[in-house]
């Protein structure tokens, strides 16, 4: 390992550009964490991608252990910091990855509408959940991948059924056609941000609630 | 009784070979005076007197066969046809355009295959059908002029390195090799001459592996010619014995719990190159990941496992078994343990060693980052885990 490598990439001029931003006056007004999982392949740094970058492409690498994008959102008038964590689909890397759904304020459950498989682990997904974050935790399926109508093989109708029977938001999102993936990442903020703000939900536009939530605390602290 | 029926020269001259004692038994020497070899006298250099050898061999080695003549084959045809496209191809040599000259190879407008005429019942007028991608059994040979030109002030000893006296001898005779040594890589890997050197040094040591193998590493610090890295990286791995035979006795087929997420990885985590997601490229790679997995029973498939794998592929695209044998020797020796099923504790020893480093080597930096908590679990696990392969 050449350390000195590393420490130049650390102090070369984008990398101070970021420390520079981060030591600057408070940028925003709320932080917070948000958390992707589902299995391996379904799309889940694309999204991430799409949302931080607005890009996508097919030659991506698979995610070992985890990784993590910001970006500031406005919502409300407020400067919102999303730090999202993606994380390695692959089973094995769990140990790494659940240490990170206690800190999660949300979390995007992603499958691919193209791999029943991936559907099917829904339910596995979302008993991780259970065990590992907070109680609290916002949630919302994705069902990614529905520019490929063609290669489906879960209906809509099954990923609304699964949603609702769990009591979370759900969308169909696309991140190579770039379909809902801002409104996913903007309605879960939203939601957490009723939440922060000890709001009430009504209150908040444009949104499709599977089902009433009980909204379990206020005055939550970040 | 076959011995009897032998003829009569051949059985005279064995039964001469077989005299018991030393002092009738003839000597090499006298032996080729032996009537059996009387139609090759004439014909080549077997009828060399002892001195005449040694003359040949010493002296007289280049006045003999330096001369490129017409009759005298050049040295260059001693070389393998890998080496000489090889060398071809780095002096500007150019399939495509070949093919092209000789008219095998050519572009039509698009808008030329459109038919004239289309009747309504289906008949159609004017469309000649496209014979440029029909099989054709001419025979292109190919010039090797500008080769010969580029290799033209080589001495023939290069062709013949020695590899066994002191290097420098050598290399001090050829100027040329030294002044290019100090040039940078990329530049040195586009030398004909240079690669020529190179290569055929390489080759010798590489038939002299494992013997030679502290030469190969000797000579690797300086550089590796593109041709020879696949073997190289081989002989430096101490890959040897039945390669072919351990990866051909490996179950590759029957299918396995980790094939879904070696099939999902491979195809979307290697599109930066074009033998790598080409199909065959998937169907190698995937066979070689699940020979590894099948035959270390004691590990298993980390996401990442394909990223170390795939060098050892691109290099030995031709000899999957070479693939796998390099992978297997790379893993223990480098990354021992981190493919266990439970590689919490070797990940979590590299981190700590790495944080410790950071802290030795920079403290301002690792203030910074404890400061942050950008703790090295966020980002240099798949450092260690893919050997950089990836970054």
């Amino acid at each position: 390992m050449n350390i000195r490598f590393f420490s130049k990439l650390l102090r070369s001029d984008v990398f101070l550009d970021y420390q520079l931003r981060k030591m600057a006056k408070k940028t925003y007004d709320l932080l917070f964490k948000l958390l992707l999982i589902g299995d391996s392949g379904v799309g889940k740094t694309c999204i991430l991608f799409r949302f931080s970058d607005d890009a996508f492409t097919t030659t991506f690498i698979s995610t070992i252990g985890i990784d993590f994008k910001i970006k500031t959102v406005e919502l409300r008038g407020k400067k919102i910091k999303l730090q999202i964590w993606d994380t390695a689909g692959q089973e094995r890397f769990h140990t790494i990855t659940t240490s990170y759904y206690r800190g999660a304020m949300g979390i995007m459950l992603v499958y691919d509408i193209t791999n029943e498989k991936s559907f099917e682990n829904i339910v596995k997904w979302l008993r991780n959940i259970d065990e590992h974050a907070n109680e609290d935790v916002e949630k919302m399926i994705l069902g990614n991948k529905n520019d490929m109508d063609e290669k489906r093989v879960v209906s809509r109708d099954r990923g609304e059924a699964i949603a609702r029977e769990h009591g979370i938001r759900f969308m169909e999102t696309s991140a190579k056609a770039n379909i809902n993936i801002d409104r996913a990442f903007n309605e879960l903020a939203e939601a957490i941000l009723d939440k922060t703000a000890g709001k009430d939900p009504t209150e908040a536009p444009d949104r499709v609630l599977v089902e009433k939530r009980v909204d379990r605390g206020s005055n939550r602290c970040c | 009784m076959v011995f009897q029926e032998l003829p009569p020269e051949l059985h005279d001259f064995i039964s001469k070979c077989l005299s018991i004692s030393p002092c009738e038994r003839p000597t090499p020497h006298q032996l080729l005076q032996h009537t059996l070899f009387q139609d090759l006298c004439e014909a080549d250099t077997i009828t060399h007197t002892s001195e005449e050898m040694k003359y040949q061999v010493f002296p007289g080695f280049q006045s003999r066969r330096i001369p490129v003549t017409k009759n005298t084959k050049h040295p260059l045809f001693e070389r393998s046809l890998q080496e000489l496209y090889y060398l071809w191809h780095l002096a500007g040599g150019d399939v495509q355009a070949e093919l092209r000259k000789q008219g095998l190879i050519r572009t039509k407008a698009p808008i030329l295959s459109i038919p004239k005429l289309v009747l309504l019942e289906g008949t159609v007028f004017g469309q000649v059908r496209d014979q440029t991608s029909m099989l054709d059994l001419r025979v292109v040979p190919i010039p090797l002029d500008t080769l010969y030109q580029r290799l033209a002030h080589i001495p023939l000893t290069s062709y013949y390195p020695l590899v066994e006296t002191k290097s420098e001898i050598i290399a001090k005779g050829d100027g040329e090799q030294l002044e290019a040594a100090s040039l940078p890589l990329v530049i040195r890997e586009r030398d004909t001459g240079y690669q020529f050197h190179r290569v055929v040094l390489y080759d010798r040591l590489i038939k002299g592996y494992p013997y030679k193998k502290a030469a190969i590493l000797k000579e690797a610090h300086k550089d590796i010619p593109p041709l020879y890295r696949g073997n190289i990286w081989a002989a430096l791995l101490e890959v040897d014995g039945d390669i072919d035979g351990n990866y051909v006795a490996v179950d590759k087929e029957t299918p396995t719990h980790t094939d879904r997420q070696i099939e999902v990885d491979i195809p979307r985590c290697h599109q930066y190159d074009e033998l790598l997601s080409s199909y065959e490229g998937h169907r190698k790679f995937k066979r070689v990941l699940k020979a590894w997995v099948v035959s270390h029973p004691q590990y298993v498939y980390w996401q990442g496992l394909d990223s170390l794998c795939a060098p050892f592929l691109y290099l030995n695209f031709n000899s999957e078994a070479q693939a796998f044998a390099c992978l297997s020797a790379f893993i223990p020796k480098y990354l021992h343990n981190f493919f266990l099923k439970d590689n919490t504790a070797v990940i979590q020893e590299y981190l700590a060693k790495f944080s410790h480093l950071i802290a030795f080597h920079d403290p301002a930096l690792a203030n910074h980052l404890a400061g942050i908590s950008f703790i090295p679990e966020l980002f240099a696990i798949p450092w260690f885990l893919t050997m950089f392969s990836r970054k």
